[in-house]
């Protein structure tokens, strides 16, 4: 008995020695294993999106590769570096079903982020959601599609609400810096998204005229391959009621060009305003010439311009232009490349951080819960209180103005609700 | 209205400048060169390299592209048109090659981005109530000043002669001794240089991509089946009445206006099946 006393203490002894004995040579810093975050994007690299699609896609590759240049993403013991793929969706349907394919079943990527393409974005949500991987896209645009929808439970949407916020646009602007605006003529590209635009504002027309002061005197939609426009321009130059604003809500860059140009030429000299974002501001202003493109107001502001880019992202995203001006040798003047792609890809690196776990549980769960920063500021999904769908991330749009060769911002329109 | 007439004309010799080059290299190869449309863009975006990349003057950069594209295109004509014998099918393979050669050449080289062209002249000029663009009324006198050329060289020149003959009867015009292999690749090397003058001058007033070919290939080919296959004046009455019906319709119908103009040649076509002053090629052998 008293031998087994003798040994039992002598193992306690023992083992309380031996464990700070043990620890003695270990390394207080064990050795962290290394892993893969594999992400896709899907972009628009050829076809008419592709002017979009392919800075949207190299900027987002910058970020991509800044992030793992910075030690990567430290998840548990294990860091992950980001191995982006980026897939021409084409802007099409058969593109993004062919680019969801690629990513999903081929690179089998952790999770897709995407560019600006409400409708066809569909298809990437029910592939995602097939797949279990989280997809964090741009999808509010196209009213009546609800892919941010309990059919897509691990799809997100990122953005500032566009057709939401065109119900604000032109009072904001007004408000904060065309004071003696009183008419406006509306013209609108005829496709769907300006359809779209074209009967929402309209449907504002007593409510802007009644609370804003702003009368609308010209309304008309013209073909998306339209060149000229001067048709309409001189229509609105001989209106009766002289229109001081131009409100192209839908143009793309072509058209925004030849309307500024061409408005300026006949001698309209107003403001001509539109929603889309321009991709290059230098070549914006050699197209339709530098006195025209004063007039010009568009949407969109680069992150280290923008009021609630925190620190940390208005450092990266300089970061990310030094990067590109070294290989470019001109600067990067569209910040806009910065709202879709990357700013996708940022968001899906914070929640993964938050999550500290790769699986979609994790990242959907965090997504649906956590203020995601991104380069934008700071989103929280928006629950039942804004658009009735609990997976929209939304974030404060700006209204930028053409002064000299840069873009800057004049008004900040809210991404909250708006009624 | 002013505003509409004064855009009408400006519009119509723009389509003039763009469709004469066709029509001229479709009365000698007999075939449309589908490629027209890419010529002009390759030509504004020579243009765009010689005049800003290397800083050479408007006339410089203007003559170097004419000499380059046109020799471009007489060289597509000699290597790979004339070996196929203007059979239809097979030149209708070949020209989409070339068009789509290059295209993806200018996608791969500039980008897809539009781009802003140097335009010769800007500036306004105030004609009443109307403000009328200095850069637009410059292309319809260059339109003018190119026709009046080409009329004084195809009717005066022996060379001009030799082209309207090889249109005429390819086979006589080569026993009477004209070298019908030079005279297809000279009138290819014109058509093509006239489209890069159109597309220098176009592209300048709106702007340039990879992709405006296109665009401009299915106006010329309107005006050319409207005018009359080969015929230039035909070519020159056919440019107004697509105008019209741009400028007009556009200002009066709004954003179908095209079905005007479309509309407008399928009437004029019911009547006249050659066109306003087209020829059977049959008949020209």
């Amino acid at each position: 008995m008293e031998t087994k006393k003798i040994f039992i203490g002598f193992c306690v002894i023992f083992a309380i020695l031996a464990i700070p004995l043990m620890t003695l040579g270990a390394d207080p810093n064990p050795p962290l294993k290394t892993g893969v975050l594999k992400i896709g994007a899907s972009i628009p690299l050829s076809g008419p999106m592709s002017p979009w699609g392919i800075p949207e896609a190299e900027v987002a590759s910058i970020y991509a590769d800044l992030v793992n240049q910075d030690g990567g993403i430290p998840i548990g013991d294990t860091i992950y570096k980001i191995t982006f793929t980026v897939s021409d969706d084409k802007a099409t349907p058969d593109g993004m079903k062919a680019s969801a394919d690629r990513l999903i079943n081929t690179e089998k990527v952790n999770a897709v982020v995407g560019g600006w393409l409400p409708p066809i974005a569909t298809i990437m949500g029910r592939e995602g959601t097939a797949a279990n991987i989280p997809v964090i896209h741009m999808v509010r645009e196209t009213p009546g599609i609800q892919v941010v929808s309990p059919q897509f439970p691990v799809m997100f949407d990122l953005g500032w609400p566009q057709i939401q916020a065109i119900k604000v646009y032109i009072p904001k602007l007004k408000s904060a810096a065309l004071p003696k605006v009183k008419t406006i003529a509306l013209i609108c590209k005829d496709d769907t998204l300006g359809r779209t635009m074209l009967d929402l504002i309209k449907s504002l027309k007593q409510d802007w005229e009644k609370n804003h002061g702003l009368e609308m005197v010209y309304d008309a939609m013209f073909p998306i391959t339209a060149q000229d426009m001067t048709p309409w321009l001189s229509k609105i130059a001989a209106l009766p009621k002289k229109a001081d604003l131009i409100f192209a809500a839908s143009a793309t860059v072509p058209n925004l060009a030849m309307i500024a140009k061409q408005s300026h030429e006949i001698g309209l000299k107003v403001p001509v305003v539109t929603v889309p974002n321009l991709t290059d501001v230098g070549e914006f202003i050699k197209i339709c010439g530098y006195e025209a493109s004063q007039y010009v107001y568009t949407s969109g502001c680069a992150p280290w311009d923008f009021p609630k880019t925190s620190p940390k992202f208005k450092d990266m995203s300089n970061r990310i232009r030094k990067v590109w001006k070294d290989k470019h040798g001109s600067e990067l003047t569209f910040g806009d490349s910065f709202p879709w792609c990357a700013n996708h890809l940022a968001a899906y690196v914070s929640a993964v951080k938050l999550a500290n776990s790769i699986k979609t549980e994790d990242i959907v769960r965090t997504l649906e819960t956590k203020p995601i920063e991104h380069f934008y500021g700071t989103s929280v999904a928006s629950g039942e209180k804004t658009y009735g769908i609990k997976r929209m991330l939304t974030y404060d749009a700006t209204i930028s103005k053409i002064v000299g060769r840069e873009q800057k911002p004049v008004v900040t329109l809210a991404g909250e609700p708006i009624p | 209205m002013l505003d509409i007439f004064i855009f009408w004309i400006t519009l119509s010799l723009n389509y003039v400048l763009l469709a004469t080059g066709l029509t001229l290299t479709v009365s000698v190869m007999r075939v449309v060169n589908l490629a027209h449309g890419n010529f002009y863009m390759a030509g504004a975006y020579a243009f765009l390299v010689f005049s800003e990349r290397a800083g050479l003057p408007y006339g410089v950069a203007l003559l170097l592209s004419i000499l380059l594209v046109g020799g471009l295109g007489m060289f597509v004509e000699g290597k790979l048109y004339r070996r196929l014998g203007g059979r239809i099918e097979p030149s209708i393979i070949c020209m989409s090659g070339v068009l789509l050669a290059l295209e993806g050449l200018a996608v791969l080289i500039f980008g897809p981005d539009i781009r802003g062209l140097r335009p010769m002249v800007t500036g306004t000029v105030s004609v009443g109530r109307s403000v009328i663009s200095i850069e637009r009324v410059s292309v319809a006198i260059i339109a003018l000043l190119v026709m009046a050329a080409l009329y004084y060289f195809l009717k005066y020149s022996r060379l001009g002669k030799s082209i309207r003959a090889t249109a005429q009867d390819r086979e006589a015009a080569s026993l009477m001794g004209v070298n019908v292999n030079l005279i297809s690749s000279l009138s290819m090397g014109i058509g093509t240089g006239l489209a890069v003058i159109a597309g220098i001058q176009i592209t300048a007033v709106y702007h340039l991509s990879p992709f405006v070919g296109v665009g401009a290939l299915c106006t010329s080919i309107l005006i050319i089946t409207l005018g009359g296959m080969g015929s230039i004046l035909g070519a020159f009455l056919a440019a107004f009445i697509i105008g019209v019906c741009d400028s007009f319709g556009a200002s009066m119908i709004g954003r179908y206006y095209h079905l005007l103009s479309f509309g407008t040649v399928m009437l004029i076509l019911l009547v006249k099946p050659l066109g306003l002053l087209g020829i059977p090629f049959v008949e020209r052998k």
